[in-house]
């Protein structure tokens, strides 16, 4: 292979390229370089005829290899692998403690779907409480039976008390009849359960009557009509146990 | 074991509370200790839900419940914090539809309405007979028809908060005392009676004399939801 040459016009000095087998050009000026493109050497003239190897291009590396400390070098990549493992020991450390969170996490998660079922089943006994529960009012006793206290259609299992009627109002002159009814079945009809005539004044100079009520799940009401006198207002008071 | 109905915290306070137990009839009775009796006008029907609960169903067109003002005097709040509670379940009807209230429109007392709009707002709305406006309101959003609503309103000071089952709304407005009034208190319609029907259900209609907390409200409706189901 022939040999090729380029001038370097800035360095005087001529590079060359060729195969190693090629015979080295001569006469050329000091300092040229030549490199072998098979083995890829770079090759130098120090009097323009005989070549002589050299490490890098353009620069003299002799002395270089003192510097570089390959002990402090591998020291240092010994540190550094070290800082490495650390890391990935902390690293695992870390996952380690995730992985301990995460089951942490599960453990309070099953302790709160327990207490969940817990609070459920508290809340379907808490929801069963009745309350004791109270109203009233007032009502005109006339010839026509009317209600005091009526629960027409409970949402289930309650329990009435008591009825208080005043008869404050009530004269010696005047008869209340005061009636207890009672459903005992969905959309039956009302039961006459108690019947009770008030005929003039209270006996014992009482001011007021107490109808006692029982436990009812379809229907409870007590009514009050005149038998004679005159028409009356009455005020009543019920309490009832309710869900 | 029973529980006691004014130890129950919530129940602090209270003034009216209609659980619409009588089933029949055209009156309703007040399970609060001011005992206000309230009357059925133009015949609602009573409607048990599947749980059993009775409520009362208005058909939007004439029915509603009413109170006299002088048997409701404790409800005539014009300064101080009150509170509004109860469940409904409004339908499409007129598009201004009064749950309950104790008011003249620009005069005086206070209003809860509903208003039938793709934003279905809920309104607290107080009347002035005098002063920079004749009307200041709260109001929030989202109320939508066809469904059971626990709604919870506690007026305090110049706003008030709405909840809907038991959670806290974003609710807008600013409230000046309301000046007195010499109308009833109207469940379902207009304070004249002649205009913005309710229509559909509604149970437990509550008011109170304090603001109750976001933990009342919660608590109520956690309570008394399971009938709604």
């Amino acid at each position: 292979m022939a040999i090729t040459v380029w001038m370097d016009v800035e360095s005087r000095i001529d590079k060359f390229f060729c195969l190693s087998t090629d015979d080295k050009p001569t006469g050329v000026p000091i300092g040229s370089i030549l490199y072998t493109i098979d083995t890829l050497v770079w090759y130098i003239t120090y009097n323009g005829t005989d070549w002589v190897e050299k490490k890098s291009e353009g620069i003299d590396l002799t002395g270089i290899d003192a510097v570089i400390d390959d002990e402090a070098i591998l020291a240092a990549v010994g540190v550094v692998d070290g800082v490495v493992d650390d890391i990935l020991l902390d690293t695992e450390d870390i996952q380690s403690t995730v992985n301990d969170i995460e089951t942490d996490v599960a453990t309070v998660d099953a302790a709160v779907a327990v207490v969940d079922i817990v609070v459920d089943a508290i809340k379907v006994t808490t929801d069963a409480l009745p309350t004791l529960t109270e109203t009233g009012g007032t009502v005109g006793a006339s010839g026509v039976e009317t209600d005091v206290y009526i629960n027409n259609a409970p949402s289930g299992v309650f329990k009435p008390i008591a009825l208080k009627i005043d008869f404050t109002n009530h004269t010696a002159a005047e008869t209340v009849m005061i009636t207890e009814y009672y459903r005992i079945k969905s959309g039956g009809g009302w039961l006459k359960e108690d019947y009770v005539v008030f005929e003039g004044l209270l006996a014992n100079d009482q001011d007021s009557i107490v109808v006692d009520l029982n436990p009812n799940r379809y229907g409870v009401k007590v009514t009050i009509e005149k038998g004679a006198g005159t028409d009356r207002d009455y005020e009543w008071e019920v309490f009832y146990e309710v869900v | 074991m029973a529980l006691h109905y004014d130890a129950l915290a919530y129940n602090n306070g209270i003034l009216l509370d209609l659980p619409f137990r009588e089933g029949v009839g055209t009156i309703t009775h007040d399970i609060a200790k001011p005992h206000h009796t309230t009357t059925l006008v133009n015949t609602p029907t009573w409607a048990a839900l599947g749980s059993g609960l009775m409520t009362l169903e208005l058909n939007g067109t004439g029915e509603y419940l009413e109170a006299s003002n002088a048997s409701t005097a404790d409800l005539g709040f014009t300064s101080g914090n009150f509170s509004i509670g109860g469940w409904f379940n409004w339908a499409d009807g007129y598009e201004s539809q009064i749950i309950i209230g104790r008011y003249e429109v620009d005069v005086g007392g206070w209003e809860l309405y509903l208003f039938d709009d793709p934003n279905w707002y809920l309104t607290l709305r107080l009347h002035h007979a005098g002063g920079a406006a004749t009307r200041t309101a709260c109001y929030s959003s989202g109320w939508t028809q066809d469904i059971w609503h626990f709604v919870g309103i506690s007026r305090t000071g110049s706003t008030a908060i709405m909840h809907r089952n038991g959670v806290a709304l974003a609710t807008t407005g600013i409230l000046e005392d309301a000046e007195a009034t010499t109308r009833d208190l109207v469940m379902g319609c207009r304070f004249t009676k002649d205009n913005d029907y309710f229509k559909n259900k509604m149970w437990g209609m509550r008011v109170w004399g304090s603001a109750l907390s976001a933990s009342d409200w919660l608590t109520i409706y956690n309570s008394e939801s399971r009938w709604f189901a």
